[in-house]
């Protein structure tokens, strides 16, 4: 796959990370601009640096109640509101959906933060799930309730890495896909930092890849 | 015969850490020194927190960590937990024996919510009675040296919440800065009127001696510090107490307390 292909499908991002200073959060915008890069994923409290860069080129995604996603849905709908209020420059919203509660049985509680969220933002708004320790079951039924509530996509994964969780690979690109249909994006997210890896997310059917560290890609791509 | 002796022993092993119990005090012979030492690993256990939290965690893993408190008849400082799992908890702990405070994290761990997020947390949690909380602050800010924003970040959460939590704590990641931005940080807070700190947030991020003991000399009896990650002995938490902290974040929390009952009762001949 041309390098070219991945990057225009690349979100680039530093929510994942603990140390990051204004300073690298500009540096995450030039280094898109550079490769191609068509959006970023920042953290809401981020945007004070982030702003200058509104209405040029690239897209701004804000990530919402990241990376635990254990808010109310009202919280995180809220949240949404506010920044809107406060800011209005997102393009769009990423929401970490309540991925433990929704397993424990609470259906209701995702449809509820689902419609909330995208009716808040009036953008298209994503969700993130931890796809690797969920059934088919649970992914079918998230895939129908992002649906139906008109979300904009499922991101596979938080990648949030002190979590000891399991990681989601190509495989749950692909199990997604199978119950997203033609209407809901699938954004692969963790770890596809290589261009052998992000191939196979793309490969497996993603719409889109969100890279921490685009330089790792193009690294590993001057490498082949 | 001796391969399955040892897969015996392997599968009691695992048991054991499965159904893992605190000490049992019926075991001990002498009533008054069971009854001693049981009380000083209450008093103990009070002064740390203990709980579950995290993205996957669902109310079964919640029950069961409840379930294996209760086993204890012992309160810690604090149960945590996640704000969609209060009532739940809430309701589990309704016929314990031992009033147990309900803990939540806000803006975990990178502080990166906006300041009127925080603040909307904050009052959804005041309004379900959660009694402790923990926010994590602008990391960016901090670690930017926008001190100046962290102080106004502060001072608006410490105006109108510190009186009506137990603890309103501010989460600094103190392992990933430099001692000048401990300081710094420490001051803006200090101007805030800050109370409690919480030094780390765990997650990865673990406390040392050296940055409780830097806050401890550079502001002299100013913080309630609580340190947080990295915490997995008794002498770990002995020391901390040591340096003057009462309120401690270890995920080992009741496995450090039986390893206190059982140095007690080898003090008291207990055992």
């Amino acid at each position: 796959m041309l390098k070219e292909e991945i990057l225009r499908r690349t979100i680039a991002t530093n929510i994942p990370n603990y140390y990051v200073t204004d300073e690298d959060c500009e540096n995450l915008y030039y280094k898109a601009a550079a490769n191609h890069v068509k959006e970023v994923l920042i953290g809401p409290s981020s945007y004070k640096t982030a702003k200058k860069f509104v209405k040029k080129d690239i897209k701004t995604g804000i990530s919402i109640s990241y990376p635990a996603g254990t808010a109310y849905p009202e919280i995180k709908a809220e949240e949404i509101r506010s920044f809107e209020r406060e800011n209005g420059g997102a393009d769009a919203y990423y929401v970490t959906a309540a991925v433990g509660y929704f397993m424990s049985g609470h259906e209701d509680n995702l449809k509820a933060e689902m419609e909330m969220c995208v009716s808040a933002a009036e953008k298209p708004v994503y969700f993130f799930i931890e796809a690797a320790e969920m059934e088919d079951d649970h992914l079918e039924k998230v895939c129908r309730t992002a649906r139906n509530a008109r979300a904009a996509g499922i991101v596979i994964s938080t990648a949030f890495m002190p979590y000891d969780i399991k990681r989601g690979t190509a495989e749950e690109v692909k199990r997604l896909k199978k119950y997203a249909g033609r209407d809901l994006e699938v954004i692969a997210f963790g770890v596809f930092d290589t261009v052998g890896k992000a191939e196979e997310a793309l490969e497996a059917g993603a719409d889109k890849l969100i890279l921490n560290g685009i330089n790792m890609l193009i690294d590993s791509y001057d490498e082949c | 015969m001796y391969i399955m002796h040892i897969l015996r022993k392997m599968k009691q092993e695992l048991k054991r850490k499965v159904d893992w119990n605190m000490f049992d005090f019926s075991t001990v012979k002498d009533q008054k020194i069971a009854d001693k030492v049981f009380q000083e690993a209450k008093d103990f256990l009070s002064l740390c927190h203990f709980g579950l939290q995290g993205i996957t965690r669902t109310e079964k893993d919640v029950i069961k960590i409840v379930e294996k408190l209760k086993a204890t008849k012992m309160a810690p400082l604090a149960f945590d937990t996640e704000m969609e799992f209060v009532p739940m908890v809430r309701e589990l702990f309704s016929d314990y024996c031992c009033d147990v405070k309900l803990h939540c994290a806000v803006s975990y761990p990178m502080g990166r919510l906006t300041l009127s997020s925080k603040m909307n947390t904050l009052e959804k949690l005041r309004s379900m009675g959660v009694d402790d909380v923990c926010v994590c602050l602008d990391w960016q800010a901090v670690f930017s040296g926008r001190y100046q924003d962290v102080e106004d970040e502060a001072y608006a959460m410490v105006n109108e919440f510190q009186s009506d939590f137990y603890r309103l704590a501010f989460v600094i990641p103190a392992t990933l800065m430099s001692d000048t931005k401990i300081i710094e940080t420490c001051r803006a807070l200090d101007n805030a009127g800050t109370v409690s700190i919480k030094v780390n947030p765990g997650a990865t991020l673990g406390v040392t001696f050296e940055e409780v003991a830097l806050i401890k000399r550079m502001f002299p009896n100013r913080f309630d510090i609580h340190p947080s990650g990295n915490i997995r002995t008794l002498a770990d938490v002995l020391r901390y107490r040591e340096m003057g902290c009462n309120n401690i974040h270890t995920a080992a929390a009741l496995e450090i307390t039986d390893a206190f009952i059982v140095k007690r009762l080898k003090e008291y001949g207990g055992i």
